[in-house]
């Protein structure tokens, strides 16, 4: 699962890269939602990967050391959060650069 | 009262800003070209210069919503932050009362804006957490995204978009340096993260040179370098410390 989730991140961080290196606005809209989706996953991991244990101090899968970590979800859902409007505003943004600049 | 003074430069733009969205409607009746702000927006700023009377011998350390400290978000008036407070609010209010004179007037929601601006700046340098860090500088980023598409035009708007990816690329590699900083040292705590640096596991140091390997930087100089047998490829994940031991007498 460690290969799997390392190769989703290094595929949509690649992408993202090369989008964003593009010359126009929209893969470069693109290539930034893939970075962020890519940040997400990444933030998710930093916790170490755990199935199927609980995100709870104190119960008894956390007095044997196997709880899954609360903190990177909590980060991921603030990170997913301000990813979301900044998307936004680029778009918009983008959106007016194509009405005013014609690119 | 002394022990909420911490969160009052972050509390006093924010309530300033959403103040002046409600009241949008209540300014005086200026002419649009006459330089006559109405003064209640001109002192909105200053409000929050609480910092010349902070005690500067201790750092004033806030608890949001009282959790201990490595695992909840701390603010922290220590002397470096009441300063850069301070001349963030000195600044903002010479800027302000320069932007009063017609400026504010091009675009829609300056004052709301500008105070939302100082809101993410009190935040950024008062907070004590790698993550609220992060919170902070994207608020005080998308309000300066819009102040400076503030007014609109052509090249505003050219320059605005390179600006805005710019900083979401920069956004995105903070994300990734918090990522890594927690999955290895596992707290966000500024504090708490000083006092673990030390103990951070020599597997994720990166690239550590043998003992008996000289280091880089002296691989050119050879001749002058005290114990050097390799000449080894240039580490270049090699701390900086790890360096020290190579003397340039």
């Amino acid at each position: 699962m460690e290969a799997l989730i390392a190769l989703a991140i290094g595929v949509l961080t690649g992408c993202g890269v090369y989008l964003v290196l593009r010359a126009h606005t929209y893969p470069v809209v693109l290539g930034l939602t893939l970075m962020s989706y890519a940040v997400n996953l990444f933030l998710f991991a930093t916790g170490r990967l755990v199935i199927g244990q609980p995100p709870v101090i104190g119960s008894v899968a956390a007095a044997l050391g196997q709880l899954a970590d609360p903190l990177p979800q909590a980060l991921v859902l603030t990170a997913i959060v301000i990813g979301f409007a900044m998307t936004a505003f680029v778009i918009m943004l983008s959106l007016r650069a194509r009405a005013e600049l014609g690119t | 009262m002394n022990a909420h003074l911490a969160i009052a430069p972050i509390l006093a733009p924010f309530l300033a800003g959403v103040l002046l969205l409600a009241l949008r409607d209540l300014p005086c009746r200026c002419g649009a070209g006459s330089p006559c702000p109405p003064p209640w927006r001109r002192w909105a700023s200053p409000l929050h210069c609480f910092s010349p009377r902070w005690p500067v011998a201790r750092s004033l350390v806030y608890r949001l919503g009282d959790w201990p400290a490595p695992w909840g978000i701390v603010l922290v008036a220590d002397r470096l932050a009441a300063w850069m407070v301070l001349i963030t609010t000195l600044l903002a209010l010479f800027a302000l009362i320069h932007a009063s004179d017609g400026a504010d007037r091009k675009g829609r929601h300056f004052h709301v804006l500008f105070q939302m601006q100082l809101f993410g700046l009190a935040g950024a340098f008062l907070t004590g957490d790698l993550f609220n860090l992060f919170v902070f500088f994207e608020i005080l980023l998308i309000s300066s995204y819009s102040l400076m598409l503030h007014g609109g035009g052509a090249a505003r708007t050219r320059a605005g978009l390179h600006y805005v990816v710019l900083n979401l690329l920069g956004s995105t590699v903070f994300l990734f340096a918090a990522g890594l900083i927690y999955a290895s040292l596992g707290s966000l705590n500024m504090a708490d993260l000083a006092a673990k640096a030390a103990t951070v596991a020599s597997e994720n140091l990166g690239w550590r040179a043998p003992a008996d390997c000289c280091c880089w930087p002296c691989s050119r100089s050879r001749q002058r370098c005290c114990r050097c047998i390799c000449g080894s490829r240039p580490p270049t994940l090699a701390p900086r410390r790890r360096w020290r031991h190579c003397s340039r007498s």
